[in-house]
């Protein structure tokens, strides 16, 4: 069949929906020729083409008239639209072969398929969304955790866009102050800029306070510790499930073992380690060893567990310093016997617990939750790639070496404001960095 | 030389002012004739305004055209007779040198040379229009009805082109009080298609100095650590004048707002826009109105002490009302005034209409320079007028043009402002400007402009040598501070490079221990060079950045209004403009990286094969 007509821009077309048999499938319309193609293939009285921006009823047919499926479409004129462009949609019903004909009967008339991240590299492309928008959609797509999705909606928001936006007018406004400063140095009244270049240090910061940091793959707790001492109790007591084989038998776990868990709205990796110092002599023994020493180094958060038997000597090793000294095992001792210990261990930061039953569990838990505020910030914040937090790290540098520099070289000041600024730009992709922009919408699944 | 009537020249210039004094000595140094016209000889490089050069940004402006081998900072040291120095306690980048000229010994000076030149003919003249044949200028008309015959013409015409004088209620035609304006040869440029438009500029009162009280008055005296414009002086050959500090009043304000119903800038008779960093004394009534003084500065016009340039109340009030509001100021209750202020509009040539030699895209062997071109400012004309002149003589030889970057030179960053985004207000210089600052220093002026230096040749070849000279022992000094080690009081070693970076120490408490036969020159440049180094490494590094997508070329042909995303304003701009690169199209006004990226994704998009 023949295209409809050329556009100035191509039509692109792609499911919207996740992969997979589903209830529903989406199927995405973007370009010029998004109204004219879904006129040919969804017939509906009213016709959605007719009443923009709002989803009703039809039948998608193919050219011969054979209906493929009973189906909904909406279709938003641009601008005002996803990605500025005529957008349609159509809500079919979710089996991948329909969704396969409905995208290859739209590409007969003139679409073609879109690529990884088109869509929203088009809304960037018509300025509807800046660049921490663009990974602000990411991070919703990509949340696994309550807590995630509530941080990625946060900085879907504009609450953040807003702030750098307002971070940058700010600078221009100093900039500005410190360039009349320099140019008319005869005027004695043009204010310091002093107060005004900390106020901007300061507000960085508070930004910075208020970003939850998204992790883009679980955050690694490493459970590690002499052989049977309960590490793999520890494990299934934490993951509310049987994650690894437990026996009283020293050296069961020999692989690394690993399970998501979530833990109060957040999603951590819980790793199972080999216990060290077990086992020695046989090839595979030291295999498991090497494993598990790996999996330290990488960990996010170490539990070094230990039992009754190390007492407060079981030392942690010297690899990483994100570590919980947990003493497992409680159960095996009376009351005041325990009551004495936990003091002990409260002194030297130590947390006893019980994987059997449950004794101390929930502290542990919140000890865990306090070391992963520390790393990505608070549970309310909103939720920012490390591209936007280290960005706005490097603006906070750069802010307080210009107030170093103030006073004596208020044209290298000036330099650091422009270094700033440059900061600022990227962070909403004001800037000409296609690698970063590359890196962004590289990381888009088709369709999105 | 005497005027050989009814010959040609390889050159005429219209205009004697500071652009077309440096254009026409450029010409004849570089061995062609050339006529310099000027309707009264007796205001060649006459100083309209303020009796001053130098200042953020001009006066590194004039350091470049003294590397260049230009007139402005010889002139500007010989007739300089108050000194100052500003931003000494701030970096040596935002530095700079202001002197003021005797303004009558600075025209004298001026004459003078252009009458050594052997090449020159001083014409006093009106040019009426030009003569052009087929695509170029073969001809320059006099009111005279003679026309001079020549193969390259420069216009700088200041604010005479079709100028029209306003005091108050009170207007008419004048380029410069007492004068009259260019108006046929604003109707020859119009005739020939060129696109004028109008701006303004204005002056204060000029006032008898017996008759102020200084007494009362803090007085400024010229700095006594001289550092004259050009490379070559040490000191200023005049004695120094004291300027004097007063101020506006609330009871100046009153006076000024209770008559503003009879200022032409307010009952709207001008149309012309007026430069924003030099606005009138009303102006800064209205738009300050919570200010309850102005700084006025009392600056002598001449060594004779007889006349006060006012520096900070230029307007265009009625004469009465002028006389009121001075009466009101400290130390000028009782002044006389030698003449009134009066706002002043003349025509300029949208400069987006040059080439970056100056040269007209219109009229092939037309160079414009000066106010004509939209700037306002003796430096900005000067340094105008210079490369004007040199890409006239380019054009006389058949040679490449002359053109500075934007990271060479402040004349570099000044004219490709001019031509690529074009100006609707007086175009002044500001350090801010340049997207180098940290480079465009005025302590390395000859370093950035030694290589076109050296193809111009305007300079003997004795003091290019004595330059290179001060170069070679710059750098061997640089090398020594990178080379030699100290071990500080702690016991650690450190090269005294790393050392003088530190803010607390400077090259003096260096020298004092190792460089004792270092000229002064070379010492103080070497700090600038070691402190700044960092700095300079990341400007560096930016502008290679920039410079590298700023190079991309735009293809011809490209239809801008289909850049998805793009303001109809930017596409209207891209369209008329048609920027060959990035680095034009980043200049246009108002022009965004997002925009820039628009258009860059589309480029992109335009080499990606189909169907794909």
């Amino acid at each position: 069949m023949e295209s409809i007509g050329p556009g100035t821009a191509e039509t692109i077309v792609a499911r919207a929906s996740g992969e997979g048999r589903a209830g529903v499938g989406v199927v995405r319309i973007s370009g010029p020729l998004a109204g004219p193609i879904l006129r040919r293939i969804f017939h509906a009285s009213p016709h959605p083409t007719r009443q923009p921006r709002r989803l009703l009823a039809g039948q998608v047919r193919e050219p011969g008239g054979e209906v493929l499926d009973q189906s909904l479409a909406v279709f938003m004129p641009g601008p005002r639209s996803f990605t500025g462009e005529d957008v349609a949609e159509i809500h079919c019903h979710g089996s991948p072969a329909l969704i396969r004909e409905i995208v290859k009967l739209t590409c007969s008339l003139g679409a073609r398929t879109a690529r990884a991240g088109e869509f929203i590299h088009r809304a960037f492309d018509n300025g509807k969304i800046d660049l921490q928008r663009v990974e602000a959609v990411l991070a919703l797509t990509e949340a696994r955790s309550p807590l995630d999705v509530r941080a990625a909606a946060r900085s879907l928001g504009t609450e953040l866009s807003d702030m750098i936006a307002g971070l940058r007018s700010a600078l221009a406004e100093q900039v500005a102050l410190l360039n009349a400063i320099i140019e008319f140095p005869d005027e004695p009244e043009v204010a310091a800029t002093r107060p005004n270049l900390e106020g901007l240090v300061r507000t960085v910061e508070g930004i910075r306070a208020r970003l939850r940091r998204v992790a883009t793959q679980g955050w690694r707790i490493v459970v590690a510790g002499r052989t049977n001492v309960g590490k793999s109790s520890l494990v299934n007591a934490l993951a509310h499930q049987r994650v690894s084989i437990v026996t009283d038998q020293a050296g069961t776990t020999r692989d690394a073992v690993g399970v998501d868990v979530e833990l109060e709205g957040a999603i951590v990796r819980l790793i199972d380690t080999a216990g060290v110092g077990g086992g020695e002599g046989s090839e595979a023994d030291r295999m498991a060893q090497q494993v598990s020493r790996e999996q330290i180094e990488n960990a996010d958060l170490l539990l070094w567990v230990g039992d009754e038997r190390g007492g407060t000597l079981d030392r942690p090793p010297d690899i990483t310093d994100r570590v919980l000294v947990v003493q497992n095992k409680a159960d095996l001792l009376d009351r005041e016997r325990r009551e004495r210990l936990e003091e002990q261990l409260a002194s030297c930061g130590r947390i006893l617990v019980s994987a059997k039953s449950g004794y101390g569990l929930s502290r542990l838990e919140s000890e865990i939750k306090r070391v992963m505020r520390d790393e990505f910030g608070p549970d309310d914040g909103i939720a920012a790639s490390d591209r936007v937090v280290f960005g706005l790290e490097r603006v906070c540098d750069a802010l307080r070496e210009a107030v170093r520099n103030l006073d004596a070289l208020p044209e290298l000041a000036l330099s650091d404001l422009a270094t700033a600024g440059e900061e600022v730009d990227a962070l909403l992709g004001k800037r000409q960095d296609q690698d970063v922009l590359a890196g962004i919408f590289d990381r888009f699944c088709i369709g999105k | 030389m005497t005027v050989p009537r009814g010959t040609g020249f390889d050159a005429v210039v219209i205009g004697a002012g500071h652009a077309g004094c440096e254009a026409a000595l450029a010409l004849c140094r570089r061995g062609h004739t050339c006529a310099l016209l000027n309707q009264d000889l007796r205001r060649i490089a006459w100083m309209s305004c303020n009796p001053a050069i130098g200042g953020l940004g001009k006066s590194h402006i004039v350091r470049e055209i003294d590397a260049l081998g230009g007139e402005m900072g010889r002139a500007a040291d010989a007739t300089a007779i108050h000194y100052r120095r500003l931003n000494e306690s701030k970096g040596p980048a935002v530095r700079a040198r202001r002197v003021q000229c005797d303004m009558v010994l600075y025209h004298h000076y001026m004459r003078r040379v252009l009458e050594r030149e052997k090449n020159l003919c001083l014409i006093e003249a009106e040019a009426t229009g030009l003569r052009v044949e087929g695509d170029r200028v073969v001809g320059v008309e006099l009111s005279s009805q003679e026309v001079l015959r020549c193969a390259v013409a420069v216009i700088t015409t200041g604010t005479f082109l079709r100028g029209m004088l306003f005091v108050g209620e009170e207007s008419g035609r004048g380029g410069r009080l007492g004068e009259p304006p260019a108006q046929d040869l604003a109707q020859g440029l119009a005739g020939l298609g060129f696109e004028l438009g109008r701006l303004k500029t204005g002056t204060p009162a000029r006032l008898r100095a017996s008759s102020i009280d200084f007494s009362r008055l803090e007085p400024q005296p010229s700095d006594p650590a001289q550092r004259p414009f050009s490379h070559e002086n040490e000191r200023f050959p005049l004695p120094q004048a004291v300027c004097h500090l007063t101020h506006t009043t609330q009871r100046t304000h009153d006076v000024i707002r209770a008559a503003l119903h009879r200022s032409p800038l307010y009952t709207g008779r001008i149309h012309g826009i007026g430069p924003r960093y030099c606005p009138s004394i009303e102006d800064k009534v209205v738009r300050f109105a919570s200010r309850h003084a102005h700084q006025v500065i009392l600056e002598p016009t001449g060594l004779d002490g007889k006349t006060i340039y006012p520096n900070g109340i230029s307007t265009s009030l009625p004469r009465d009302v002028q006389s009121e509001f001075i009466h009101t100021i400290p130390g000028l209750e009782s002044a006389e005034m030698e003449s009134y202020g009066y706002a002043v509009e003349y025509d300029y040539v949208n400069p987006t209409q040059l080439l970056p030699s100056l040269e007209t895209r219109r009229v092939k062997n037309l160079f414009l320079a000066g106010q004509i071109n939209g700037t306002s400012g003796y430096e900005e004309a000067a340094g105008q007028g210079l490369m004007a002149g040199l890409n006239a003589s380019a054009r006389l030889r058949g040679e490449a043009p002359f053109v500075l970057a934007r990271e060479q030179a402040y004349i570099g960053v000044m004219i490709d402002d001019l031509v690529t985004r074009g100006t609707r207000e007086p175009y002044r210089m500001f350090t801010a400007r340049a997207e180098h600052r940290l480079l465009l220093r005025e302590d390395n002026a000859w370093a950035r402009c030694a290589e076109l230096a050296r193809r111009a040749a305007l300079l003997d070849d004795e003091i290019v040598e004595r330059r290179q000279a001060t170069e070679r022992e710059l750098a061997a000094l640089v090398q020594r501070l990178d080379e030699t080690t100290t071990r500080l009081e702690g016991g650690e070693r450190m090269t005294l490079a790393r050392l003088l970076s530190r803010p607390e120490i400077g090259i003096r408490d260096v020298e004092a221990l190792f460089l004792r036969d270092y000229s002064a020159e070379a010492l103080e440049r070497a700090e600038v060079e070691v402190k700044y180094r960092g700095y300079i490494q990341r400007e560096i590094a930016r502008a290679k950045e920039l410079s590298s997508l700023a190079q991309r070329a735009i293809p011809a042909g490209i239809d801008f209004g289909s850049i998805p995303g793009l303001s109809r304003e930017l596409s209207e701009k891209l369209s008329s403009n048609k920027p060959s690169t990035f680095a034009e199209a980043s200049r246009i006004d108002g022009m965004t990286p997002a925009a820039l990226l628009r258009l860059s994704v589309f480029i992109d998009k335009m080499h990606v094969p189909r169907g794909t």
